[in-house]
């Protein structure tokens, strides 16, 4: 046992403490670097404070196209709707909406024999054919407007004056109506579709009475295109269009007119002499008692019949006439400028300093979202991923002063950056044409400098910083309005929502930036492709 | 870990300076035991001296730039790690100042005993003072501190500091005595 002295007993655990080696602990260094990430910001909610900008464009871009291409479908559903009311409008097969005539609902065929006869006589103008393609027949007009106007000139002059004719237009009356009967769901069917062109019907119940009490007729019978035609019926609704109001009118009249030779030119007139001649002929009809077509029905329905072109028929049939074709939109009107567009862009990314040494080019991708604030002025703003390469004298460069740096002797330094920057400029159409247009751009940007790498060359080749200090690698993040851009460019509408532009541009520094600190210039041509929904 | 040679740690100073993760974790793998044995010493347990630990290096990464080239990095180091224990110290141990000093006896130990024991034990024996003692003595013993400025540090006075480096000597000595050759074989064994 001894006596420790102080100084034995300093010694001994002062060496203890200079050779202990304590066992490294990972977890030691897990601790620090969660402390270190959220002081750094590195944390989701850091993450969150760093890149909202970012990710609040990225969640707003697809969800503003999926809004707008929405938007635009229902818009072109009802434009759709009402090209084909307007198609069915032009067909020149339009029925006035509305039965005024308190007895003209009946829509019934009429019969044939003297009923027939009478209204043949009476109403040889009285082939109405309804737009809700109800076919309205009269005892020989239908015949007479669906065959040759011959035989229904023929037909009518014989009823007009001679009784016993009667008796072929009963016959004819009632094959008709064994056709109607027959074809009667086909007329239903055609019905539904035309009602629903036409907005209003009430042809359904005449069709049904029509059909109930009509008597076919031979031409009914006729197989135009294999299919049993329902005469009178206009050639919209598949039948064959033979009725002629005017042809009937001139026949009841005496006249020889025929129903084809009204053709186009009477389109437009047959309305009138049908419109003329249908409350006479209504009023005989009644009074005949039987039931009719729906020429009562037809009371104050102002119809548009085009000839019908038929198989067989010596004289020439004017086809009906092609409904006009919707006008094309060459431009869109003001209520259907788009307001939104995104566009994907490429670029070489030219950057220097100062304008020379122009190292190789680098590559920019762009990612844009443009809002038209007022016509012909657009909101631009996105994300562009670029990597630029440049070069410089070190005068060019403020690199920053370490006190355990002595000053380096450099001569030159390349840089390469990895840079995400977010522009936000404003874009103006400066001439419109039907598909192309000219534009100009300008605005600010903010360079994130994510990855930098530079290179040293030194004055003297064989200076010893040389080994020690090669470059630098490293980040040094956001430089909030660093730059000003300004650019020009040509846009070339392709489809109705894709478009071509390319576009130089230039982006002139406002800062110095990266671990450098440099007045970086980056010039470009921007060829993008942009997409704009179309909505209202 | 061998120290690295001076241009590499200036390659890892100045990834710290740009807050390279990566430099950071070198720089702290490479100091690690240096810093600890520092802690372990100013610390009741593993567990606290861990705590200054990273605390300490937190400060390293933040005040970088104020880091003198000119002088050894292991010095700067140790003097923030010192300075992180101190202010551990003063935000939650209770001083135990003695003006008045009892000269104690003097305490014999056995000279096998001390050979047998580890760094790690004798560092163990100074964690279980009193903090006020344990740092006084790794102030004055270790690290060289005069009692001016371990007084300035602690905030007592120079003859407090004087009393807790004799009461500390006493009280190791008095541990160090008690560990006998019996119950060490008994340990080894």
């Amino acid at each position: 046992m001894i006596e420790l002295p102080d100084d034995e007993l300093d010694k001994l655990f002062r060496k203890s403490s200079e050779e202990l080696d304590p066992t490294y602990e990972p977890d030691d260094w897990n601790d620090l670097r969660k402390r270190l990430d959220q002081q750094d910001g590195k944390t989701p909610a850091g993450w969150w404070r760093k890149w909202w900008p970012a990710g609040l464009l990225a969640l707003l871009i697809p969800i503003g196209m999926v809004v707008y291409s929405w938007e635009g479908e229902n818009g072109g559903k009802g434009e759709g709707w009402k090209e084909k009311a307007g198609i069915v409008g032009e067909s020149g097969v339009v029925g006035n909406e509305g039965t005024e005539d308190g007895g003209s609902e009946s829509g019934v065929v009429e019969d044939g024999g003297v009923k027939a006869a009478e209204n043949a006589g009476v109403e040889g103008k009285s082939g109405v054919v309804r737009e809700s393609g109800v076919a309205k027949e009269s005892g020989h007009s239908s015949e007479g407007s669906g065959k040759s106007g011959g035989e229904a000139v023929k037909t009518a002059a014989i009823v007009d004056k001679e009784k016993p004719t009667v008796d072929n237009a009963n016959e004819l009356g009632a094959k008709r109506n064994k056709v109607a009967v027959s074809s009667k769901k086909d007329i239903d069917s055609k019905l539904k579709t035309s009602e629903k062109d036409a907005g209003k019907s009430s042809s359904k119940s005449e069709l049904a009475a029509a059909g109930n009490g009509r008597k076919p007729l031979p031409r009914s019978q006729s197989k135009a295109g294999g299919v049993f035609l329902e005469p009178n019926r206009s050639k919209v609704e598949g039948g064959d269009g033979a009725l002629s109001f005017k042809n009937n009118a001139k026949a009841a009249g005496g006249e020889t007119s025929l129903p084809q030779s009204a053709g186009r030119q009477d389109v437009n007139a047959a309305p009138k002499a049908s419109t003329e001649m249908q409350p006479e002929s209504f009023t005989k009809a009644d009074e005949s008692g039987r039931a009719l077509i729906s020429a009562p029905a037809l009371d104050s329905k102002a119809l548009k019949w085009n000839v019908l072109q038929l198989p067989g028929v010596s004289e020439p049939v004017y086809e009906l006439a092609e409904p006009p074709a919707p006008p094309k939109q060459s431009s869109l009107s003001g209520d259907d400028r788009p307001l939104m567009a995104v566009r994907f862009g490429y670029s070489p990314d030219l950057s220097t300093v100062g304008l020379k040494d122009f190292s190789k080019p680098g590559t920019s991708v762009s990612l844009l979202v443009e809002y038209s604030f007022l016509p012909r002025f657009y909101l631009q703003s996105g994300a562009v991923w670029s990597r630029k390469d440049y070069s410089a004298s070190a005068e060019a460069y403020q690199l920053p002063k370490h006190k355990y740096y002595p000053p380096l002797a450099l001569s030159g330094i390349d840089g390469v950056c990895k840079v995400l920057e977010i522009p936000l400029n404003v874009r103006y159409d400066i001439a419109l044409g039907e598909r192309s247009r000219w534009f100009a751009t300008g605005g600010f940007s903010s360079y994130h400098m994510n990855a930098e790498k530079y290179k040293y060359y030194y004055i003297d080749p064989n200076d010893p910083s040389a080994e020690k200090w090669p470059g630098w690698n490293g980040k040094t993040g956001w430089y909030w309005l660093s730059h000003a851009n300004v650019s020009a460019g040509y846009e070339y509408r392709i489809s109705r929502k894709l478009s071509l532009l390319a576009e130089p541009s230039i982006r002139m520094p406002l800062k110095r930036v990266g671990y450098g600190k440099v007045n970086l210039i980056t010039t470009g041509l921007w060829l993008s492709v942009r997409y704009t929904p179309v909505f209202k | 870990m061998p120290e690295y040679n001076s241009a590499v740690l200036q390659e890892l100073l100045d990834g710290c300076l740009q807050k390279n993760r990566r430099s950071q974790e070198l720089l702290y793998k490479q100091f690690y035991g240096y810093a600890m044995s520092i802690c372990l010493r100013y610390t009741r347990s593993r567990e606290e001296a861990k705590e200054i630990l990273n605390d300490g290096f937190l400060k390293v990464f933040t005040k970088l730039e104020s880091f003198d080239a000119s002088r050894p990095f292991k010095t700067w180091l140790s003097r923030i790690m010192i300075n992180t224990a101190l202010d551990h110290y003063r935000q939650e141990v209770r001083r135990d100042v003695f003006d008045d000093v009892e000269v104690a006896e003097q305490v014999s130990v056995d000279e096998t005993v001390i050979s047998k024991l580890s760094h790690e034990e004798l560092i163990g024996l100074i964690q279980r003072l009193t903090p006020a003692y344990r740092l006084v003595f790794s102030l004055s013993v270790i690290d060289g501190y005069t009692h001016e400025e371990i007084a300035e540090q602690l905030n007592i006075s120079v003859g407090a500091s004087k009393s807790n480096l004799s009461r500390a000597r006493e009280k190791l000595r008095d541990m160090l005595s008690k560990i006998n050759i019996d119950d060490y074989d008994r340990v080894a064994r």
